[in-house]
C-alpha cells in the first residue's frame, strides 16, 4: 500500500489515469478544473498512451466528444460542475438514452443565478431522472475508488456513470489517499468490450427514432438496468474489497444505526461531521445514528428501508433544494418509508458552500430528538436578511436587485459585530 | 514604507476634493481626440481586476464615450467577476444618477442577451414614437415632430432629445388618459441607448462562438466587445481558440500547436458587420477611433481587443512595449473594417498597422507562456518560429490585398 498526500483531484485524476482511458475531453470549470489539468499534464507526458485528450469549446462539446468516442468503442471520460453539467444537459440524457458508459466526474458545486462557484448538491441532483448512475463520495479515497468502480459497473451494464464530490472540500482538500497499483486496477477493470459498437465491418445504427410502439420498452428497460445496477454496486464493492483491502462504494453505509432512534441520512463529505457529532452525542446517551447514501441513482429503496424502519425518526440533511417543495433526497428516503410511521424531517443545509458546523447540528438534532423541528428546515437560514428584503419590496416596486441588497446587508450585519 | 493610519486622514479629504472636481461638459468635448475623450468622466471605476489587467482600460473607455446611455451584457469570466462584484460594482453613475446598467446571465449565451436588450429597446422606442404620434394632437405638432425626428448622432443631439424628453414629461402630466401614462413609462426609451455585450476570447471563440455568429448574422444594432487574452484567464489559463501558436497553456500543455482563430476575417466575411482589432496600449487614438466607428454604425459591431493579462507570464507593468511588439511582429494587425465605406463605392477594409518588421521570437521571448516552446523545440526553434514569421507576413499580405482591393469593385454594392 502506498499512501500519498495529494489533492483530491489529484487523486480522481491518479485514478482515472489507472483505469487506461482511451479518450478524455473537458471544458474548464471550477471547481472540477485540477482533474483535467492533471490528466491533460500526463497525457502529454506520455503516461498515458494510447489516451487522446481532446480540447473542446463547451461542456456540451466535451459530452458530445465523449459519446462519439464511446460509440465508436473507446473508453470515456470527461469531468464538469455546475452550470457546466447544465450546458451539457442534452448530451447527457443522450448517453444514458444510447447505453454508452462514459464516466464523468461531478465537482458538486451550487447553480446560479446569483453565481456561486461553492459546493452544494444543485448541479447532480438536477439530473436525478437523466438515467446515469450516480454514486456520492464521503472522502477522497472513495473518491478515487468509486472512479475505478465506476468504469467496471458502467460497462457491464453499458449505462454512464456520474461520479459526484464534493467541489472544494473535497477537489481541493489534500488528505492521504492509498493510490492502487496499476495491476490491481488491471485485474478488477477488463479491457472495455463495447455491447455496441460503430464499425463498418460489423455495421450497425444507433440513434435511430423510436416511435410509440417501442418507446415505453426501450426506456423500461433503462430503468431495468439501473435495478440490476442495485444488485451489482454491492457485487463490485465486494469484489473491490477483496482486490483492494479496504470498503469503498456499496449502496449504503450505515453508522452507529444499531439501536439509533434517530437516524440522519446525507450523502458525501458532510458524513464526516454529521459522524463526529454522533459519536459526541452518543457519549452523551443520545441513541442517533447516520446513514450515508452511496448510490443515490439507481436509489436503493430497500436497502434504506431495511436501515430506517426500527429508527423513531429521520433526518435528511440535503445540500439541494427543490424549490417549491423542500427536499430532493427526502422525497426518495419518505418513498422508502412508505407504510412506516416515522417522523421525517427535511434539513437544507450547507447551499452555495454555506460552512455546516457542528454546533449547529448539534443544536439540529437535539431539535429533533425532541420533535421540535419543522418538517422542511433551512439551516442556519438568516431570518433577518430575509424580511429586510421583503419588506423592501413591500415599500417600494422598483426596490433593486435582490442579490445586491441582501448583500449589502449581510455586509452591513458583519461590520457591525465585528 | 510608512504606517498606513497617520497618512490615510489627510489623503482622505484629498480624495474628497478630487471627487468634487467639476466634470467636464460632455456636448462641448470634442471626443475624437485622446485628450477629449480621457477627460469624459468614467463609470467604471475601481475595479477589483487583477493589477496590469488589459481589460478594463477598453471597458473604462466604452463607459467614457457611451456610459450615460449604455447597456451591458457581459459574458461570464474575469470580466463579470470584477464588472460585478457585489455588494460593489465598479460600474456608477454621473451626476445625473445616469450610468451603465450590466447584467450577466451566463458565459455561452451573452451574445443572445445582449441582443434581447436590443430587440426589447427597440420595441419600447417603437410603442413611444407610435403614441407620440397618437397624442400629437395633445402634445403639439412640433415637439412631437422633433421627438421623432430628433438627431442623435452626436453628444449635443442626445442631449437636446433628453431635454425634448423632459419638456413631454410636463407636457404629458397635465393629459388625463391611459395613453399619456403609458408614454410616461416609455419616454426614456425616445433617447438613444447603446448596447454592448462584453465578454473574453473563451466566450466568443470558443463557448459562445455559435450566439456571437448569430447575433452578428442578425444584422441588429449591437456593439460587441472582445476582450482578448487569449486563454481562459478566470479559470487559471486553459487554452482557447485565440490561443497564438505555440503558447503553452493548460490543456494544452506542449504548446498550442495551430494558429490563432481569425476571428475578424470571418465576421468580415457577412459584409454588413463592423469588425476592427485594437490594441489599446499599442495605438490609443486607433481604438478611440474603433470604438466611436463601431458605436455609430447602425448594425452589428465587433471590436477584438488584444487584453495582456497575468496568464502572459511578464510584468504588466511592460505591456504597452508588448502590445506594440505584438503589432509589429504581425501577431496582432490593427484594422477597421466599416460596411458604410461601401456606400462611397470605397474599400470597406482599412489596415492600420504597418508590415511586419520585427521577428515573432523577440515578442515572445519576453513572455513565459512562450518560453516553455522554446525549450521543447531546442535546436529546431529558429527555424520554426522564422517558419511562422513568413506566415504572420502572408496573414499581413493577405489583409494587405483585402485592403488595396480595387475601390471600384465596390461601386456596385454602394
Amino acid at each position: 500500500m502506498s499512501l500519498k498526500q495529494c489533492e483530491g483531484s489529484h487523486a480522481v485524476a491518479a485514478a482515472v489515469a489507472l483505469c487506461r482511458p482511451e479518450v478524455i475531453c473537458a471544458y474548464p470549470i471550477s471547481p472540477q478544473t485540477h482533474i483535467v489539468e492533471g490528466l491533460g499534464e500526463m497525457v502529454k507526458a506520455g503516461k498515458l498512451s494510447p489516451c487522446e485528450f481532446i480540447n473542446v469549446e463547451s461542456e456540451f462539446a466535451a459530452m458530445s466528444v465523449a459519446i462519439g468516442a464511446s460509440a465508436a468503442g473507446a473508453r470515456a471520460y470527461t469531468a464538469t460542475a455546475s452550470q457546466g453539467l447544465l450546458f451539457m444537459v442534452e448530451a447527457v440524457y443522450n448517453a444514458s438514452g444510447l447505453g454508452l458508459p462514459i464516466v464523468m466526474t461531478v465537482a458538486n458545486r451550487a447553480i446560479g443565478a446569483p453565481i456561486n462557484i461553492w459546493n452544494d448538491h444543485s448541479d447532480s441532483m438536477s439530473q436525478r431522472d437523466c438515467g446515469w448512475i450516480q454514486l456520492f463520495a464521503e472522502n477522497n479515497q472513495e473518491a478515487l475508488d468509486l472512479h475505478i468502480q465506476a468504469f467496471r459497473l458502467g460497462e457491464e451494464l453499458s449505462l454512464p456513470v456520474m461520479v459526484c464530490m464534493d467541489g472544494f472540500i473535497l477537489t481541493h482538500a489534500y488528505e492521504r489517499v492509498d493510490i492502487p497499483t496499476q495491476a490491481q486496477v488491471d485485474d478488477y477493470l477488463p479491457p472495455f468490450s463495447p455491447r455496441q459498437i460503430l464499425d463498418p465491418s460489423e455495421p450497425v445504427s444507433i440513434g435511430a427514432m423510436v416511435g410509440p410502439e417501442a418507446f415505453t420498452e426501450v426506456r423500461y428497460l433503462a430503468h431495468a438496468r439501473q435495478m440490476q445496477a442495485l444488485e451489482l454496486i454491492p457485487q463490485h464493492a465486494a469484489r473491490f474489497r477483496k482486490i483492494f483491502g479496504r470498503d469503498s462504494g456499496g449502496l449504503v453505509r450505515p453508522y452507529r444505526c444499531e439501536d439509533a432512534e434517530t437516524i440522519v441520512v446525507a450523502l458525501g463529505s458532510i458524513l464526516g461531521t454529521i459522524k463526529d457529532t454522533i459519536d459526541e452525542m452518543r457519549d452523551e446517551g443520545y441513541r442517533i445514528g447516520a446513514l450515508g447514501i452511496i448510490s443515490f441513482r439507481p436509489f436503493p429503496l430497500a436497502a434504506v428501508r431495511e436501515v430506517l424502519q426500527h429508527a423513531n425518526r429521520v433526518v435528511i440533511l440535503e445540500k439541494s433544494l427543490a424549490v417549491g417543495i423542500g427536499g430532493i433526497v427526502s422525497t426518495d428516503v419518505r418513498m422508502a418509508l412508505s407504510g412506516f410511521n416515522l417522523h421525517g424531517y427535511t434539513v437544507i443545509a450547507g447551499l452555495g458552500g454555506r460552512s455546516i458546523t457542528k454546533s449547529s447540528l448539534h443544536k439540529l438534532f437535539r431539535q429533533a430528538e425532541k420533535d421540535e423541528l419543522e418538517h422542511l428546515t433551512f439551516l442556519d437560514l438568516d431570518h433577518n436578511i430575509v424580511n429586510r428584503e421583503l419588506e423592501r419590496q413591500k415599500q417600494k416596486r422598483r426596490s433593486g436587485p435582490i442579490a445586491e441588497n441582501m448583500l449589502r446587508d449581510v455586509v452591513v450585519i458583519a461590520a457591525r459585530i465585528s | 514604507m510608512r504606517p498606513q493610519a497617520p497618512l490615510r486622514e489627510p489623503e482622505r479629504e484629498n480624495f474628497d476634493f478630487f471627487l468634487k472636481l467639476p466634470e467636464f461638459d460632455r456636448t462641448q468635448l470634442r471626443t475624437s481626440t485622446i485628450k477629449g475623450a480621457m477627460v469624459m468622466q468614467p463609470l467604471f471605476e475601481f475595479s477589483s481586476a487583477c493589477v496590469g489587467c488589459g481589460e478594463t482600460p477598453y471597458i473604462r473607455l466604452a463607459t467614457q464615450l457611451y456610459g450615460d446611455r449604455m447597456v451591458v451584457a457581459n459574458a461570464t469570466g474575469c470580466s463579470s467577476i470584477y464588472g460585478g462584484n457585489l455588494p460593489t460594482t465598479p460600474y456608477t453613475k454621473n451626476e445625473d444618477g445616469r450610468g451603465p446598467a450590466w447584467s450577466n446571465s451566463l458565459f455561452e449565451d451573452n451574445a443572445e442577451f445582449g441582443l434581447g436588450f436590443r430587440v426589447s429597446i427597440d420595441k419600447h422606442a417603437e410603442q413611444a414614437r407610435e403614441l407620440v404620434t397618437r397624442l400629437q394632437g395633445k402634445i403639439g405638432n412640433e415637439l412631437a415632430s422633433s421627438l421623432i425626428n430628433a438627431d442623435q448622432s452626436s453628444e449635443a443631439g442626445i442631449f437636446a432629445q433628453r431635454q425634448r424628453i423632459e419638456d413631454l414629461r410636463k407636457v404629458l402630466a397635465g393629459i388625463q388618459t391611459a395613453e399619456a401614462r403609458n408614454l410616461e413609462s416609455l419616454a426614456d426609451y425616445l433617447a438613444k441607448k447603446s448596447v454592448w455585450i462584453i465578454g473574453g476570447d473563451g466566450w466568443a471563440y470558443d463557448i459562445g462562438f455559435g450566439g456571437v455568429d448569430h447575433v452578428l448574422a442578425s444584422g441588429r444594432n449591437v456593439n460587441i466587445l472582445v476582450v482578448d487574452t487569449e486563454v481562459y484567464s478566470n479559470t487559471g489559463g486553459q487554452m482557447s481558440k485565440a490561443t497564438p501558436l505555440g503558447a503553452i497553456a493548460k490543456f494544452a500543455a506542449g504548446g498550442k500547436r495551430t494558429g490563432k482563430k481569425d476571428l475578424g476575417l470571418i465576421a468580415m466575411s457577412y459584409g454588413h458587420v463592423y469588425v476592427a482589432q485594437v490594441a489599446y496600449g499599442a495605438k490609443d487614438i486607433h481604438t478611440l477611433k474603433t470604438f466611436l466607428e463601431a458605436e455609430s454604425f447602425d448594425g452589428p459591431s465587433l471590436i477584438i481587443a488584444y487584453s495582456p493579462c497575468i496568464e502572459h507570464g511578464y510584468d504588466l507593468a511592460h505591456q504597452h512595449q508588448q502590445q506594440e511588439m505584438a503589432v509589429s511582429t504581425g501577431h496582432w494587425p490593427l484594422y477597421r473594417y466599416d460596411p458604410r465605406n461601401k456606400l462611397q463605392g470605397k474599400n470597406p477594409l482599412t489596415l492600420d498597422s504597418p508590415k511586419p518588421s520585427v521577428a515573432y521570437s523577440e515578442f515572445i521571448q519576453k513572455e513565459s507562456r512562450f518560453r516553455g516552446l522554446v525549450k521543447e523545440m531546442g535546436a529546431d526553434s529558429g527555424q520554426i518560429l522564422a517558419s511562422y514569421d513568413e506566415e504572420l507576413q502572408e496573414h499581413y499580405a493577405h489583409l494587405q490585398r483585402m485592403a488595396t482591393g480595387m475601390d471600384s469593385d465596390y461601386k456596385k454594392a454602394g
